[in-house]
């Protein structure tokens, strides 16, 4: 099958000057939950313009805190951002507003409930554009069904309608509306088939070499997630325990034995341990 | 020529989509005026007493159909209807019937006048959901109707304040055919207004919100902004409904705006249909027209019936349960409402004989 290659970028596309991507930089992010909870302390990333970022770790170790944290979705949560800085180059994304934060380039596919299941595929697609966006719709969706021709086919459906990995390119497709320079995607193959979370990471992959689009994803499978990201980042208990490049991370015996599980017999209980340990308690003193 | 090549297939299915659109508008627009054209046909012939029934079902629409958007479209459950509706009648009595305004911009000020108070009720609900929102517009229906009850107390007493004749320029709306075709008018306003407001960027807006709210504000979409103009917006029409209907009737009174006439108007929009436009028009019509069909019937059933005079002695009960009724009836077996309904008994005829073969879009 040939694929269609991108003959011109979303920014001409919308005959938008070609901004350079900024950096994502974040500085001792502390996160509490209900005043009571917290979730991460004195966490510190940087995405690169263009770069793709993983986050990993296990259940409750921070991650999809830290990406709610950019997205400025935490209020929801009952949870505040009590120290740290979140930065999108020179702009402070700390303490605005979901919409304000996507208006400005920050785009983010939750985990669930992610999609309007009463609008088609199409109007999904165009719900986030702007007034002035919308006056040439098409010019977006064709870049969106570059990278999922298969969400053309579907453009009429109902979104209730599709299955679970069709609701994924969606969402991820109307994040690219957004025109994001950082692209934010929380647990990007639950509930997936391995073979369609190969072929989203390999699309991934060619919207951040095409669109220049830096990507931040949360991926439970470290093996998919090394495969494709420039760099790692592993949060335990709420802190970031390891980073580095998947070689580098490779290079870590700890890293291969809690998070690929490649321990043999012996010590794979002990790196149990050593995974269940680092979810203690974490209230607020 | 080589971005066109690659193009192609794209942009010749936008345009195939488009086509689809517009053939779907022409067929409405077609449905439209031939609806319009018998209901302006109707205005030469009906009797006085069917115009009176129409203007009241015309008006109730006006009423409905943005109360439909409020609750259909943008997920905003709201009892305050009837204090909406007296937020307008009353501005109506004040502009139009001391100071003497022309009937138009009384319309257009009662319709600001409810919006205003739709706005201040939109803020705080800004923070409430689902069953607060509904307790937060009950609790400006009893304060809307303490206010305008204290206010026709001290102006007018117990029989409430009356209305000069509804004049546009020269021409005086007396007629029970003038006040037809003028409601005739402002429902048709109202439809095409709303409709192009839902079907545009605003109304995927507002289902966006009304699905999912943190979905549709990472989306970029300002929820609280959508829900305050929402708010806002529907609460201006329901005003100049309030306000018209005031002209209509000549006289207002606090004893009008019962919070079950707020129920009544929830019953019109899940009976039509809820978030449908023509759905607000026909709940409506169902909804006022039902009183005289339960009379009708009655009048069918032979006096020696058991039942019939007790029917006739509780003729206003039974219209209220029967109301509740309906409305539990469509929720269980049809929430798409009587709209919903049409479409289903029209795809088992398209798809006639072949059936069980629905097409999923």
């Amino acid at each position: 099958m040939t694929r269609r290659t991108p003959s011109f970028t979303r920014r001409q596309a919308a005959n938008l000057p070609d901004t350079p991507p900024q950096a994502l930089q974040i500085r001792q992010l502390s996160v509490v939950y209900d005043r009571s909870a917290q979730a991460i302390r004195g966490v510190s990333l940087e995405v690169a313009p263009g770069q793709m970022v993983a986050l990993l770790g296990a259940n409750g170790a921070g991650k999809t805190s830290v990406l709610r944290a950019i997205a400025g979705f935490l209020a929801a949560e009952r949870a505040e951002v009590t120290e740290g800085a979140i930065c999108l180059g020179t702009r402070d994304l700390r303490g605005k507003s979901p919409s304000w934060i996507a208006r400005n380039g920050v785009a983010f596919v939750p985990e669930r409930r992610k999609i309007f299941d009463t609008l088609s595929v199409r109007e999904n697609l165009e719900v986030g554009l702007s007034r002035q966006q919308a006056k040439r719709p098409h010019a977006h969706e064709e870049l969106v069904y570059q990278y999922f021709p298969a969400l053309e086919a579907l453009s009429s459906r109902r979104a209730g309608f599709l299955s679970g990995g069709e609701r994924q390119m969606l969402a991820i497709g109307r994040a690219l509306m957004c025109q994001p320079q950082l692209l934010m995607i929380d647990e990007l193959s639950l509930g997936l088939a391995p073979s369609v979370v190969t072929s989203l990471m390999r699309t991934l992959r060619r919207i951040r070499e095409e669109q220049g689009a830096s990507i931040l994803f949360v991926e439970q499978n470290a093996g998919a997630a090394l495969e494709v990201a420039d760099h790692v980042y592993v949060l335990e208990n709420g802190r970031v325990a390891m980073a580095g490049d998947p070689n580098q991370l490779m290079d870590v015996s700890e890293f291969r034995d809690v998070y690929l599980g490649m321990a043999d017999e012996g010590t794979r209980s002990y790196a149990a341990l050593i995974k269940s340990s680092r979810a203690g308690s974490r209230e607020v003193g | 020529m080589k971005q066109a090549a690659v193009d192609r297939p794209t942009i010749s299915a936008w345009r195939g989509h488009r086509r689809l659109v517009r053939a779907t508008q022409r067929t409405r627009y077609r449905g439209a005026i031939v609806v319009g054209a018998l209901a302006v046909g109707y205005a030469f012939v009906g009797s006085n007493s069917n115009l009176f029934l129409g203007t009241t079902i015309f008006i109730a629409a006006v009423g409905a159909i943005a109360l439909n958007a409020l609750t259909g479209n943008l997920g905003i459950v709201s009892l305050g209807q009837a204090a909406f509706l007296a937020t307008g009648a009353f501005t109506a009595t004040y502009l139009g019937g001391t100071l003497h305004w022309p009937f138009l911009l009384v319309l257009l000020a009662s319709g600001v006048a409810a919006g205003l108070v739709g706005g201040i009720v939109g803020v705080p609900s800004l923070r409430w959901r689902g069953l607060y929102i509904i307790l937060g517009t009950f609790a400006l229906h009893y304060i809307v109707v303490y206010g305008a009850t204290k206010y026709e107390i001290n102006r007018v007493g117990p029989g409430g304040f009356n209305l000069p004749p509804a004049k546009i320029f020269s021409w005086t709306i007396t007629s029970q055919r003038d006040w037809y075709l003028f409601s005739l008018v402002l429902v048709a306003l109202t439809v095409a207004c709303v409709a192009k407001v839902l079907r545009g960027r605003t109304g995927r807006a507002w289902t966006a919100v009304r699905d999912r709210d943190l979905a549709a504000s990472i989306t970029g979409i300002d929820v609280s902004r959508a829900k305050v103009v929402g708010f806002i917006a529907t609460s201006f029409v329901v005003g100049v409904a309030g306000a018209t209907s005031a002209y209509f009737v000549g006289n207002v009174t606090t004893e009008t705006f019962t919070l079950n006439l707020a129920i009544q108007y929830v019953a019109m929009i899940i009976i039509g249909g809820l978030g449908s436009v023509p759905g607000a028009v026909v709940g409506a019509a169902f909804v006022v027209y039902l009183p005289h069909m339960i009379t009708k019937v009655v009048g069918l059933l032979p006096s020696s019936y058991p039942l019939a005079g007790w029917v006739n002695t509780n003729i206003f009960d039974l219209e209220a349960g029967l109301y509740g009724v309906f409305i539990i009836l469509f929720l269980l077996l049809e929430p798409g409402g009587l709209v919903a309904l049409a479409q289903r008994v029209r795809r088992y005829f398209v798809s006639w004989p072949f059936r069980d073969r629905g097409v999923i879009a």
